[in-house]
């Protein structure tokens, strides 16, 4: 009787991975977005502050050499929306990173540690959850200015509170294993311990979670951005371009179409792609 | 005196689109159920006994691909459609599963669930149906029936509430009653209790029962008859004399070597080398050639086939 | 049951007290902010900001009576409405948001529980494949491009609804805003059912209502409902959160006079006590939501509901 092999965890999840048509598309939108931002502003002749007098306002077209358009002021739309995806994607990441770093140092100290630390710092958590985050932001942006930094900061404190749990979880699990015990017969510090041991056990939840975690922070941007409350001229983002886009789409609607399907296929390949991730990583997980 | 069959299996199998592939539960499965008998299906996980059991009520999922003929009272039970079977499930065979906890409803009282089949398939009244349920409680020895009967299910033990399983099978007055390892959740002590009460209930309620299991000596105190699975197949039928005194098939024998070591009968734990196989793809020869030490050359290459007489038969190349 | 009531309540008051605390200080601090005293104020103008806001006394007394004046319902006066005091405002704003809130939330449930449950019944079918992919739509598309493309349909090109405005809450007026809310929310819904639905199908004790020869409908009413729906009550939480969120959005799109919009326009003209006033309102009433949220799940769970009468 032929006994299959069974193949290795890496490769089930390979294998699931490109069973999802879905996720493998989003994956290639993606990717085909990304070099097009980063490219594309070369190849056009415009820039995205300079006033097009012969054609402020203009609908798309080939002739004038403005493939999105120009808007009210004359700029050239295509520019300004690779511009804005770019400081979105950007934010995107870099606010993320915060929140994985702030989430995962975290979750693993509490879990490391335990007891009445672990309770403590969990209780905290518990609090923070039921806290309108998002108020909070506009306040900071309100009361302390539109500063770059702070936007990095505040959006990426409002994610950690899901990364810290989950990473507890983890090094709660971890914890009890064997090779831990030995390690620490051996003397190992805590810190060592910490990241020899339990880091690289979460490689696969941290890459679901910044996945998923990136369009959220882009939507936090892009909705600051929109209120007037976010990047600041001459950079833009793109929720400031739908804002813009907004006000003027009863007369110029391009203004507004390119930057919105531009920030929704953002977001939705995304989020295709952590949905994707997650269930090829814990199948088990009702999809 | 002429005992009448009332279930007739002949080749049945099971099987399952995967991901990895078709699973075989069920291959070629055939055994008989004789009314007033009962009759011990008995093997390891993964040898299909509950696979099979759930396809004769059409319990299986939709990717289960189900041949065979599994007849009952002249119907086949595997080409019934939905209202059929439903009178089958409701009226005629009952199941009772293995975690009494997770296999009643934790969000409804223990008397919805008693009564709903009386109700809504018998057409009988709130009121008498409570009263009925309740007396089958008391029958199933539950303190404080009438009172407890309201209750939900996390507040009884595991115990009582297998109790309350067999219960709500036997309201039903059922002619066949399959208990898929009723015990094996439960503590050793309420496992006995457990088995005492379907023993004085069987002759009560004129039941035929199915008794599912590993355990070769709930096989012993419990049944008439016994078929044996192993991978899927029926590899050993015999009365229960004969199983036990003149095991016949390897499996069976080494099956009874493990469970008489385990009740310290023999100084050294027996168990059978290797592992059950997975059941992907098809199969050539016998499933038991990897584990077994009697095996023949002529194993390997052709499945063996059930022979012998109604009092005893079994698939394996040594007897042919 | 009495117990969980207390133990959430008692959880749900520190983080009131918090949201207060954290509110007082950033006020404080705001640089350029009504206590920046940078600049030497006219000795007049001083003497009657010390006395409103107790600035010669200690810290923790400014703070206490910061907190007796929220206890009392006063937020202080408006920065930009002169004649105004925050707690009109707010008195003025709320119910209007409640109410677009309220039918978003009712609409949400329902088309989302529904939309999910038949997914979940009918899986990997088209329906089903189609629900996932418009509900990762409405996951995905901001509320605030999903807004202007529906009033670019239906206020524009058809001309169905009005484009904006309140109207006093006529109904035409109401229905694009009420949508726009609910759609993210009508997606969460629908997943968290379907996978909810889902998972109850596969449990045990639903194959025991099938090999009881129950019929269908009744089992999928009667026996899977209920548990069904519990992840769903709990997301309500949440849910009220993103609904409040949102409205600062839809709000000022749509030109509705509701706390959100009050709010947004507070935030960009500086008006802090209104800003702060907000903060602290829609915090302590997104706990107290998410209390009786808490309580109503409780309820709902024989295990909670009657805990403490094993036999």
């Amino acid at each position: 009787m032929s006994e299959i092999e069974s193949l290795s965890p890496r490769k089930q999840i390979w294998l699931r991975l490109k069973a999802n048509r879905a996720a493998l598309a989003s994956m290639f939108l993606i990717g085909l977005l990304m070099i097009t931002v980063l490219v594309a502003p070369w190849l056009s002749p415009f820039n995205g502050e300079d006033i097009d007098y012969e054609a402020i306002a203009s609908e798309p077209s080939i002739t004038t050499g403005h493939l999105f358009g120009t808007d009210s002021l004359g700029r050239d739309l295509f520019v300004r929306t690779m511009e804005g995806s770019r400081i979105s994607l950007a934010i995107g990441l870099v606010a993320t990173l915060v929140s994985l770093l702030i989430g995962i140092n975290y979750g693993a100290i509490a879990g490391y540690f335990g007891g009445r630390v672990d309770a403590v710092m969990m209780r905290i958590v518990d609090i923070l959850y039921a806290m309108p985050f998002m108020f909070f932001v506009i306040l900071l942006m309100v009361f302390f200015g539109r500063n770059i930094f702070l936007i990095f900061f505040a959006i990426g404190a409002i994610n950690w509170l899901d990364i810290a749990r989950i990473v507890r979880g983890q090094t709660l699990a971890i914890k009890q294993q064997d090779y831990v015990e030995a390690a620490r017969i051996y003397g190992a510090s805590h810190w060592k311990i910490i990241q020899r041991h339990i880091v690289p056990n979460l490689l696969g939840i941290v890459v679901v979670y910044i996945t998923l975690t990136i369009p959220q922070v882009i939507l936090v941007e892009s909705f600051l951005s929109f209120l007037g409350l976010g990047i600041q001229e001459p950079m833009t983002s793109l929720g400031a371009l739908v804002s813009e886009g907004a006000n003027e789409m009863e007369s110029y609607s391009w203004t507004l179409i390119f930057p919105a399907v531009f920030l929704s296929i953002i977001l939705f390949c995304f989020n295709f792609i952590g949905d994707g991730l997650r269930d090829a990583l814990d199948p088990k997980q009702v999809k | 005196m002429k005992i009448t069959l009332l279930l007739d299996i002949e080749n049945m199998s099971v099987r399952f689109n995967t991901e990895q592939g078709v699973v075989h539960a069920c291959r070629d499965v055939s055994f008989q159920l004789h009314e007033g008998e009962v009759l011990g299906v008995v093997g390891e996980s993964g040898s299909g006994k509950t696979q099979l059991m759930l396809s004769l009520l059409q319990l299986l999922p939709e990717n289960a691909n189900i041949n065979g003929v599994a007849l009952y009272s002249d119907k086949d039970l595997l080409k019934l459609n939905r209202p059929d079977i439903n009178q089958v499930r409701s009226n005629e065979i009952a199941m009772i599963f293995q975690d009494p906890m997770s296999s009643l409803n934790p969000y409804l009282k223990v008397s919805t669930q008693l009564t709903e089949t009386l109700v809504l398939n018998q057409q009988i009244d709130k009121q008498t149906a409570l009263k009925k349920a309740i007396e089958i409680l008391e029958k199933v020895r539950i303190p404080d029936a009438a009172t407890r009967i309201h209750d939900y299910p996390y507040q009884f033990s595991g115990g009582m509430r297998q109790r309350i399983m067999i219960a709500m099978a036997l309201l039903r007055k059922p002619k066949i009653l399959i208990a898929d390892e009723p015990t094996t959740a439960l503590d050793v002590t309420v496992q006995a209790e457990i088995l005492a009460l379907l023993k004085s209930l069987r002759d009560e309620f004129s039941l035929s029962i199915i008794f599912i299991t590993h355990d070769m000596s709930i096989v012993a105190g419990q049944c008439d008859r016994v078929a044996v699975m192993y991978a899927g197949q029926t590899v050993e039928q015999a009365i229960l004399d004969k199983l036990f005194y003149e095991p016949k098939h390897p499996y069976t024998q080494g099956l009874l070597a493990a469970a008489k070591s385990q009740s310290g009968l023999t100084d050294n734990l027996v168990s059978i080398p290797g592992q059950p196989p997975r059941n992907v793809g098809v199969q050539i020869g016998c499933a038991f050639y990897p584990r077994c030490d009697k095996r023949l050359d002529v194993c390997e290459q052709v499945t063996p086939v059930m022979s012998g007489s109604d009092i005893q038969q079994q698939a394996c190349h040594l007897y042919d | 049951m009495i117990e969980y009531f207390i133990r959430r309540l008692l959880g749900a008051i520190p983080t009131i007290f918090i949201i207060i605390l954290v509110s007082f200080f950033l006020i404080r601090l705001a640089p350029g902010g009504p206590f920046d005293f940078d600049k030497s104020l006219a000795p007049e103008i001083q003497a009657n900001l010390n006395a409103k806001f107790h600035l010669d006394e200690p810290v923790y007394k400014q703070f206490g009576f910061y907190l007796k004046g929220i206890l009392q319902g006063d937020f202080g006066p408006s920065f930009q409405y002169k004649n105004y005091t925050v707690t009109e405002l707010i008195g003025q704003g709320f119910p209007v948001s409640m109410q677009l809130g309220l039918s978003a939330m009712a609409l949400a449930l329902l088309l989302g529980s529904a939309a999910g449950i038949l997914a979940a019944y009918r899986q990997n079918s088209k329906f089903d494949y189609g629900v996932m992919t418009i509900s990762m739509l409405g996951i995905s598309v901001p509320n605030f491009v999903m807004a202007p493309i529906l009033i670019l349909l239906f206020a524009i090109m058809f001309s169905i609804f009005p484009a904006g405005g309140w109207n006093d809450g006529a109904l035409e007026n109401r229905i694009l805003p009420i949508v726009t809310l609910a759609l993210p929310q009508i997606a969460y819904i629908a997943r968290i059912s379907r996978g909810s639905m889902i998972e109850v199908l596969r449990s045990p004790f639903i194959r025991t209502a099938f090999s009881k020869g129950l019929p269908t409908f009744y089992i999928l009413t009667r026996h899977a409902l209920k548990p069904t729906l519990l992840p769903v009550i709990s997301y309500m939480g949440p849910a009220i959160a993103g609904i409040i969120t949102g409205s600062v959005v839809v709000e000022q799109i749509y030109g509705i006079p509701g706390l959100g919009r009050y709010f947004v326009q507070g935030a960009l003209n500086r008006d802090y006590t209104l800003v702060m006033g907000v903060v602290v309102f829609y915090g302590v009433f997104i706990i107290l939501l998410n209390l009786i949220v808490d309580l109503l799940y409780g309820w709902l769970d024989p295990q909670i509901r009657l805990q403490g009468k094993k036999a």
